[in-house]
């Protein structure tokens, strides 16, 4: 409230609120708007009505701004932006390990990435805890997106989609409620890596026709792949050669000083120094939901569709396809093809082994990409272990001098497994509910009541 | 990247192309100023 530029009118949308938010609101002389909206999107639709001012700024509920936050907020607006955001800290109060790793990441990227993101023309988000924009840019996109699992993203590039510019107002910062367990860290970070993914397969076309888009994403996506690739080198490396693991303190320490001098450019030294392991530790947390919410949204096709977090609501992921299952079969079924072609060369075995092994590997292959969040994984379970068990029988019996009976047993167990699986795995997924934030829901289920209700996501 | 620290290869080619437009953008402003 008690800001050096003082703000014309406060607009308060307090959405399915149950504490005392709108008596305390009205008694400062907010315009206070009740909604039972469910999502922040349709909530800031709602309110956008009662906005009578030039500009915008929003500001979450479990968020606070330095007192000359709004104005360098208005100042860079001025200055030319049609958008911009402040730098996010976590509440100064508030302390421990999730804590201080996101205040470090926090502080970091002030003047690292996301002064990059920034500078190259592509911020990547503007932090959905506090922007500002004109309030004739929102109206000229049709108001706020809310069809994705993380809305301030997808308004950050439906801006980019319509033209406007956004910018880095890393002078401004606001202080938000940040997760302090790992129950809601690791909640909160599959929305927003489920979001991040979801934003690009709705934005592909903005990343594919701008350069600085693709350098953004594009070097984020590359990190989060050679993850993997470069500790699997590291490792293997580790064990050809023990001492290569000598190269490893140094790069941490080079790591740890040149970031640490960062984040101390915006937090305490000793918060910057207690905050690098956290962070460091964090972090292969951080991408190992990030690589699997890859797969699960952008190969299983199974999307993120509930808003959950500190409300404690439940996960909702959107069932596969059946155009998705098959098409993973098929793959699943090329991949095993090359493999069993690579068996029979080597091994010399017969036609059948080989088409038998074929079966195994792909029920196999499509039951491994499909076997999390499908809620017939036990009859999956079952029928895969079936028929891996009828795959390797055939593999060893078919050499065996009057293993004919076995053969046939195991030829009946592969046969009932594979057909088992294929019939379960491509069998209906109960529907889903409904809840906020479900245009992957919509698209993924077709014909169902769902389809019916494609505006009530704003 | 939400929460999810950009550190690597990409975070240091991205580094690279920021420096090197603000480096030109710098430039610019002090040629342009300098008129």
């Amino acid at each position: 409230m008690a800001q050096t530029l003082p703000v014309d009118e406060i607009v308060v949308v307090a959405d399915s609120c149950t504490d005392d938010t709108v008596v305390v609101a009205a008694s400062y002389g907010a315009v206070v708007v009740e909604t039972e909206q469910g999502g922040k999107a349709a909530s800031q639709d709602v309110g956008l009505a009662y906005v009578t001012g030039d500009m915008l700024i929003c500001i979450d509920a479990d968020t606070i701004i330095d007192v000359d936050a709004v104005e360098k907020l208005v100042n860079e607006l001025e200055a030319g932006a049609d958008a911009t955001c402040a730098n996010m800290l976590p509440m100064p109060q508030q302390r421990g390990f999730w804590v201080a790793n996101r205040r470090f990441a926090y502080a970091l990227g002030r003047y690292w990435w996301r002064w990059c993101q920034a500078e190259v023309g592509r911020l990547m988000v503007l932090s959905g805890c506090a922007y500002a924009l004109r309030t004739e840019t929102v109206r000229s996109i049709g108001g706020f997106p809310g069809k994705l699992i993380t809305c301030d993203m997808d308004l950050t590039w439906s801006l980019y989609r319509a033209g406007y510019k956004t910018t880095f107002c890393h002078k401004a910062l606001a202080y938000t409620y940040d997760p302090e367990t790992f129950k809601v860290y690791t909640r909160q970070m599959r929305r927003w890596a489920s979001g991040f993914f979801q934003n690009f397969q709705a934005h592909r076309a903005q990343v594919v026709k701008s350069p600085a888009a693709l350098l953004v994403v594009g070097s984020l996506l590359i990190d989060l792949f050679m993850l993997p690739v470069t500790y699997t080198f590291v490792v293997l490396w580790a064990l050809h050669d023990p001492h290569a693991l000598r190269w490893l303190a140094p790069s941490i320490a080079l790591h740890a000083v040149i970031t640490t001098f960062i984040a101390s450019r915006t937090i305490t030294w000793k918060q910057a120094i207690v905050g690098f392991p956290c962070y460091w530790i964090a972090n292969w947390w951080n991408k190992a939901i990030y690589f699997w919410t890859f797969i699960r949204e952008w190969i299983l096709g199974r999307h993120y569709v509930s808003w959950t977090g500190r409300q404690g609501r439940a996960t909702v992921i959107s069932p596969m396809s059946r155009s998705r299952k098959i098409g993973l079969i098929s793959a699943a079924a090329a991949v095993a093809l090359a493999g069993a072609s690579w068996h029979a060369a080597a091994a010399e075995a017969s036609l059948p082994d080989t088409a038998f092994l074929v079966l195994a590997i792909t029920a196999a292959a499509a039951f491994a990409l499909s076997f999390f969040y499908t809620p017939r994984k036990l009859t999956l379970l079952a029928c895969l272990c079936t028929a891996g068990a009828g795959g390797l029988g055939l593999d060893r019996m078919s050499t065996v001098a009057g293993g004919q009976v076995f053969w046939c047993l195991a030829f009946i167990a592969l046969t009932i497994g594979v057909v088992g699986a294929v019939l379960a795995y491509l069998g209906e997924d109960a529907q889903i509910e409904y809840q906020r934030g479900a245009a992957f829901a919509i698209s993924a289920a077709p014909g169902s009541d769902l389809a019916g209700r494609p505006n009530a996501l704003r | 990247m939400y929460g999810h620290s950009h550190t690597g290869i990409g975070s240091l080619v991205l580094t690279l192309a920021a420096a090197a437009k603000g480096g030109i953008g710098y430039l610019v402003r002090v040629i342009a100023s300098a008129h």
